[in-house]
């Protein structure tokens, strides 16, 4: 658990956040550039000097009147955006620094971490040559090395191309659960908080706004993120692979779903997240039409969000569909919550990780 | 003569290196130190180190040779401590090197120190790294030419002093003489074969030092 209570006066903007983190898997912390975030995630690392208030994780006092404990002794990993290796040592030395000053505490052994992040490749080499989405494969590595009690992660796919991108993702879902560590999330990108976290937490101007879980957040009709780039993220079941067409079938809330991915293993839960402007309404079941994901569901509320956009929540069972449309639309169709829709979208639209 | 030429440059080569060493010794703390300052102080500070640069060498002679003489304390101190005279010894030569050749080697430490990316030191914090573990794991490793660097030019600036010496040093053979305060007494006493000899070492020498610091600089800037 992670308490805070943290003012920092900046020349553009004041911190002023008081909250508590259960801190179970990745909590995320997004925001407009200039919102804090950033320097919140500072401030619980310790690199933030000036920082008023208080920081106590887990019983323990990082911050309070009179007190600091500097950042070396937290025991917190940090990820920065821009990988910060230290280009005087090579790949391999580079993970034995975080290794080497552990204090004790016990972490992932270095064959098990490099294994995992598929980088035995990459040990000897100058960090001069390395890729963007290598260098920060070493820095994850490097953090995780160090045994972390808490790991903090500053937009650590925003440099990154998008290959990179969907290469260090997966890790980036599954570091939580495989290492036993917490990890808060910075970002900006509402995509990466829907693949990543699963509490949101929106700052905006040096102030906490919002936040509860990462799906119900996103599935809102109103609020700061129901806008024109608003998405969906549903948690689905790998059924199976189509071999005939090289598409794979997944469950959500038992309805059927095709995305056109061969990377998927059955039985495993996934995220696939759907842009709200992807998806279209019809009143009518539609049949002979080439898009295959068309979902029966239930209306479940409709607002405008501006002077030409309404955004449709649509219920499957437990899990909500957000669409995008006009506000023309909404009123030739006449939508109103508890009809029955069907929703269509492409199999070609979704990208599962 | 052949003993007169050989014993200045081995004091030469003594004095510059015992006066590099002890430069290194003081100039990365503070160089570190300064770098890092925020205090209203910085100023007068980097004045006290960069003054002998603008100071003719003559004026900080003058000076030292009064603190030295028995009459003050830092001659009195070192009296009892040692039981001889600061003035026209090795270790007062020493002394006055240091302060003499101090900014040379501070300045450009001071530069690179405020050039480096402050981020890989955060990162090694968080990494579990102490500041001084920092310190010697990331500032120093990432400083290696610079450091080369100043070591070359307070070397080379202490081999080329001769007014400090000449006011504090009093030309003793085989402890204070220096190389450039012999060349001026052979000049003196008309002995031009030695004189050549002496002038020529040290143009050679300044020109080796000058080619290693730039092509170090060069590197450097790639």
């Amino acid at each position: 658990m992670l308490d805070i209570d943290l003012k920092l006066e900046r020349s553009e903007f004041q911190i002023d956040v008081q909250a508590v983190f259960d801190l179970h898997g990745v909590t995320g912390v997004m925001g407009p550039s200039g919102c804090g975030k950033t320097t919140l995630l500072r401030c619980i690392a310790g690199l933030e000097k000036h920082a008023k208030g208080h920081v106590i994780f887990h019983g323990e006092t990082w911050l309070k009147e009179g007190e600091f404990v500097p950042p070396e002794r937290r025991g917190v990993g940090y990820i920065f955006q821009d990988g910060r290796l230290f280009p005087h040592l090579s790949v391999l030395d580079n993970l034995r620094y975080g290794l080497k000053r552990s204090r004790g505490r016990k972490g992932a052994a270095l064959d098990d971490v490099v294994s995992w992040l598929d980088m035995d490749s990459l040990l000897d080499r100058h960090i001069g040559k390395l890729s963007g989405g290598q260098r920060q494969r070493v820095a994850i590595a490097r953090a995780l090395l160090g045994a972390p009690r808490l790991l903090l992660m500053d937009e650590p796919m925003a440099a990154l191309d998008w290959a990179a991108r969907s290469s260090i993702m997966p890790r980036l879902r599954d570091i939580s659960r495989h290492f036993q560590v917490p990890v808060l999330f910075v970002s900006h990108d509402r995509e990466e908080m829907a693949r990543l976290t699963d509490e949101l937490v929106l700052m905006d101007q040096g102030r906490i706004v919002d936040r509860g879980s990462c799906r119900q957040m996103l599935s809102r009709t109103r609020g700061s993120l129901a806008d024109d780039h608003a998405i969906s993220m549903l948690e689905a079941r790998v059924v199976r692979r189509d071999q005939a067409y090289n598409v794979t079938e997944l469950d959500v809330d038992g309805r059927l779903l095709v995305v056109d991915q061969d990377n998927l293993v059955a039985g495993e839960t996934v995220r696939v997240v759907i842009p709200a402007a992807e998806v279209s309404l019809s009143l009518d079941k539609l049949e002979r039409i080439s898009i295959q994901n068309r979902l029966e569901t239930m209306l479940d509320e409709v607002s405008d969000i501006d002077s030409h956009h309404a955004l449709v929540s649509l219920k499957l069972e437990t899990q909500n569909l957000l669409v995008l449309i006009t506000r023309r639309a909404r009123h030739r169709l006449g939508l109103k919550p508890g009809m029955k829709v069907y929703a269509h979208f492409k199999a070609a639209c979704l990208e599962v990780i | 003569m052949q003993g007169s030429i050989w014993q200045p440059f081995i004091v030469t080569l003594q004095l510059a290196g015992v006066t590099t060493l002890v430069l290194m010794l003081i100039g990365i703390p503070l160089a570190w130190w300064l770098s890092g300052m925020k205090s209203r102080l910085r100023p007068l500070l980097e004045t006290l180190v960069g003054l002998p640069m603008v100071l003719p060498p003559t004026v900080l002679g003058f000076y030292l040779l009064v603190a030295f003489s028995p009459d003050f304390w830092p001659g009195q101190v070192w009296m009892k401590l040692t039981g001889s005279t600061l003035a026209f010894s090795f270790s007062g030569l020493v002394m006055a090197s240091v302060l003499y050749s101090m900014p040379f080697v501070v300045q450009p430490l001071q530069r690179a120190f405020e050039q480096l990316d402050r981020g890989l030191l955060e990162s090694a914090a968080m990494l579990g790294a102490s500041p001084l573990d920092r310190f010697f794991s990331i500032v120093l490793p990432q400083s290696v030419r610079p450091l080369l660097l100043a070591a070359c030019l307070g070397f080379a600036h202490t081999v080329g002093e001769f007014g400090v010496v000449l006011m504090i040093g009093g030309n003793i053979p085989g402890e204070t003489q220096v190389l450039s305060i012999a060349l001026y007494d052979a000049v003196e006493t008309q002995d031009f074969a030695t004189a050549h000899t002496m002038a020529g070492g040290l143009l050679v020498f300044a020109m080796t030092l000058l080619v290693i610091l730039y092509s170090l600089d060069r590197k450097g800037r790639h």
